[in-house]
């Protein structure tokens, strides 16, 4: 399936820039996972993201806002108590196209459900492009689409590719509130266009 | 922005000799080396400090171990300050002298650690039994002139040995300086992990290092990479563990920008450190070879620290890089350009770019293309000769009427655009404008005042260059632009009372700002000031002032009775009025033969003679 997804703004935020958000280039294979997610997602299946193509040139801004420094939680605390400023540096007018498979039992049905949902742009909750605060749109693009990745060859470094999940009660499954490790992969823009490498099951 | 550049810049500066190749050696300046020799006996104190309000006052730079002082006491590695060297308290209070006994324990404690560490890996540095020895001495350690030096001098300077016959402190003996890592001598756990910035496998590094130097950051340096806050914790991963990396790289980027923030030539500062939003702009290029595209562009926007290498530097700029038309053949490698702005202990990347030096080299060529206006005529005797290649410095010291914040913002816009290419911020226009209709209540009747309206003209023709089209290089008579005119016309109306009234300074100068917002208002009453001013002048100068005066009119509206003046201009069509007002003004002054009124919309030749070999 080929999903144009589209937004004003995004921050796919890199690991090592947590604390002052700095975003990826592009939009991480998780991310994109993510965000068809939203739109349809089963515990017995898997969103499986092969290729992003970037439509539009990449450009960034800068916002600087008042966060608070820890999540609510079970404590309740005061904003004004744990209000600290950080600035983001965030993608602007981003598109992609993002070429996806299902993967799981009973593939055929997911994907005729997906496909559904994605024509009635139906989802579960607001789709977003990384921070909820930036929220996107997706169109199903059919094979006569036309599609005009931007013309850029860049090195976007080591990108994140996945959680490696394990728990006792539930290994290898989204259910499990423990990560063992991350996975990296060097990620290359070739004419505006992103492989995704497989990672193991 | 990528972490690796930083990482592959510091290997870089390790192969060509510029840095440390052990890691966590950094450049710091030493003030004072104790020699001693291999008894411990203390043969003097050798005082490095340079001139004052120098670099050099606080020491000779050396490249020296470093540890993070998370908490104290923590001895640095056979250096640091004098409370630890010498137990000497930073003052004569009970807490601080009691702290420098602590911290005087500690640093020989640190000492003989070193020592046992070595020896265990089966060697052996006379150094090391030397100031071993040096604390074991029974009498005073110095004579009392040698502490007197240091106890006079500042607290915070830097203090280490130096073995008698050896030219360089202690920690940079041959050999040894591998094992002055902290994480070898005081080893903990590590994990071993795939790194998110080079790929590789390996030991991970918990601890990244400080960068000091940033604009408003903390003096002790602030963190690129922290996950200081529970917040930043994911899925039961905690702190650096979210972002695994070799212990070579968080121990190693840092370095790299640590001794580009100590050199003017790459260091950029944004503001002055007492406003949020202060930071600082680093350039760099893959060579690292001077004079280079970002040496070139650092100093030419350099601040008045050093006024004199400032205008030098710029001058070989000029020479040697724009009019000499340095080909892209001889222009490689990629320029970078980061900036940073300091939060609490943290620092942020606001703005990152990866360019072929081609690209840059192009890019400043049209910067100075862009603002390129009439040069105003200087008074016999000027010491600086008049040219087209302003600095930025010279662009913001024109624009005195404006608050630091309102400086900050255009000079962080200014380097970017230059480096870029892009569009100045659209709130730069309203503050230069500000700044120009204010620059008379300065310097006036001086030519000082024609400076300043000269380089913010400038900058008001670069700004109008990139966001609404080429503007004319020179007075453009057949421009119909109403703005463009009214400015004419008041260049004009001036001139006209200058020569009518001799020995006048202010008059209708005083008036450009209301003129230049609220035409309507304004130019009637002006029209009426004229044609009194006309009457006093000779019959050459009103025959010769009409003409041009009948030329903008007729620019402006078939008739004077059909003229309406428009009520109010906006900040676009105010600066396409600061040009015509600059263009007319030195046009008047201009030799006859000149003043041909021919238009000059082409760029200049090097810029065409680079588009052409791009075809």
């Amino acid at each position: 399936m080929k999903i144009r997804i589209k937004g004003r703004r995004a921050c796919f935020t890199r690991p090592e820039f947590k604390a002052e958000r700095r975003s990826y280039d592009a939009i991480t294979p998780t991310a994109a996972q993510g965000f068809l997610e939203s739109i349809y997602w089963k515990p017995e299946m898997e969103w499986v993201i092969h290729r992003i193509i970037v439509e539009n040139p990449i450009q960034f801004m800068t916002v600087t806002i008042n966060e608070v420094e820890r999540p609510g939680g079970s404590e309740s605390h005061s904003a004004r108590d744990v209000r600290i400023q950080r600035t983001s540096t965030i993608l602007c007018d981003v598109s992609y196209v993002v070429e996806a498979t299902i993967r799981g039992n009973e593939a055929a049905k997911h994907v005729s459900i997906a496909t559904r949902r994605l024509r009635q742009k139906q989802s579960f909750q607001q789709p977003y492009l990384g921070c909820r605060e930036f929220i996107g749109d997706f169109e199903l693009l059919d094979d006569k689409a036309e599609i005009k990745p931007v013309d850029l060859d860049r090195k976007l470094g080591m990108m994140f590719r996945a959680r490696v999940w394990s728990d006792a009660k539930f290994p290898g499954t989204r259910h499990s509130t423990k990560v063992d490790d991350l996975l990296f992969f060097e990620a290359e823009m070739t004419k505006g266009v992103i492989e995704i490498p497989r990672v193991a099951a | 922005m990528n972490l690796l550049t930083l990482v592959e810049a510091q290997d870089a500066m390790i192969a060509k000799g510029e840095l440390w190749p052990v890691q966590d050696f950094e450049k710091r300046r030493f003030a004072f080396l104790i020699e001693i020799d291999a008894s411990g006996k203390c043969l003097g104190v050798t005082d490095l400090r340079g001139a004052p309000k120098t670099p050099e006052a606080t020491g000779k730079l050396y490249d020296a171990p470093i540890i993070d002082r998370t908490r104290k006491p923590v001895a640095n590695l056979l250096w640091d300050n004098r409370d630890y060297v010498l137990g000497i308290p930073k003052d004569n209070t009970t807490k601080q002298i009691n702290n420098a006994k602590e911290r005087f324990g500690v640093f020989q404690h640190s000492v003989e650690d070193i020592r046992a560490h070595v020896a265990s890996q089966g060697e052996h540095f006379f150094c090391l039994d030397a100031i071993s020895q040096f604390y074991k001495r029974p009498a005073k350690l110095m004579r009392e002139r040698d502490y007197q030096i240091i106890r006079d001098a500042d607290p915070s300077l830097r203090i280490s040995f130096r073995l008698e016959g050896t030219p360089y402190p202690v920690f940079l003996t041959p050999g040894l300086d591998k094992y002055l890592v902290r994480s070898r001598l005081y080893p903990t756990p590590t994990r071993i992990g795939q790194c998110l910035v080079t790929g590789e496998t390996g030991p991970l590094g918990d601890l990244h290092g400080r960068i000091k130097g940033v604009v408003r950051a903390q003096e002790t340096g602030a963190y690129l990479v922290s996950f200081n806050q529970k917040a930043f914790d994911s899925h039961g991963i905690q702190g650096s563990a979210n972002a695994p990396m070799l212990e070579r790289v968080t121990r190693g980027y840092h370095r790299f920008l640590n001794v580009l923030l100590m050199d003017r030539l790459y260091h950029i500062p944004i503001g002055d450190g007492n406003h949020a939003g202060d930071g600082s702009i680093l350039i760099w290029d893959s060579t690292m070879n001077g004079p280079s595209i970002p040496q070139v562009i650092g100093t030419s926007m350099m601040e008045a620290v050093d006024r004199e290498n400032t205008v030098q530097n710029f001058r070989i700029l000029r020479d040697k890089v724009i009019e000499q038309g340095m080909q892209p053949s001889e222009v490689g490698g990629k320029v970078y350009t980061l900036e940073m702005k300091a939060n609490s202990a943290r620092l942020a990347v606001t703005f990152w770019r990866e360019d072929d030096a081609t690209t840059v080299y192009k890019n400043i060529v049209k910067w100075f293309d862009d603002m390129h206006v009439t040069l105003p005529k200087p008074p016999p005797g000027w010491p600086e000769p008049m040219t087209r290649y302003i600095s930025l410095y010279d662009l913001l010291s024109a624009m005195t009427a404006l608050s630091e914040d309102q400086l900050r913002l255009i000079k962080e816009s200014l380097v970017r655009s230059a480096i870029s290419g892009s569009p100045i911020a659209a709130t730069v226009l309203p503050a230069v404008l500000h700044a120009f209709k204010r620059s008379n209540q300065e310097h006036r009747g001086s030519f000082v005042l024609d400076l300043h309206q000269y380089r913010l003209t400038a900058l008001i023709e670069l700004i109008l260059s990139r966001s609404t089209g080429e503007q004319p290089v020179s007075l453009d008579r057949t421009k119909k632009d109403r703005a463009y005119n009214l400015g004419r016309l008041f260049a004009l109306y001036e001139k006209a009372q200058e020569e009518a009234i001799s020995g006048l300074t202010g008059g209708i100068m005083n008036r450009i700002g209301n003129a230049m917002e609220m035409p309507g208002t304004e130019f009637p009453s002006l029209f009426k000031l004229n044609t009194k001013h006309m009457r006093e002048l000779s019959d050459g100068t009103r025959i010769w002032l009409s003409k041009q005066i009948a030329e903008v009119f007729s620019n402006l509206g078939d008739s004077f009775t059909d003229l309406v003046y428009p009520k109010t201009l906006s900040n676009p069509e105010q600066g396409n009025f600061t040009l015509g007002y600059w263009e007319q003004k030195t046009a008047l002054y201009a030799p006859k033969a000149k003043a041909s009124g021919t238009t000059a919309t082409t760029t200049a030749t090097t810029t065409q003679e680079i588009e052409h070999e791009d075809a």
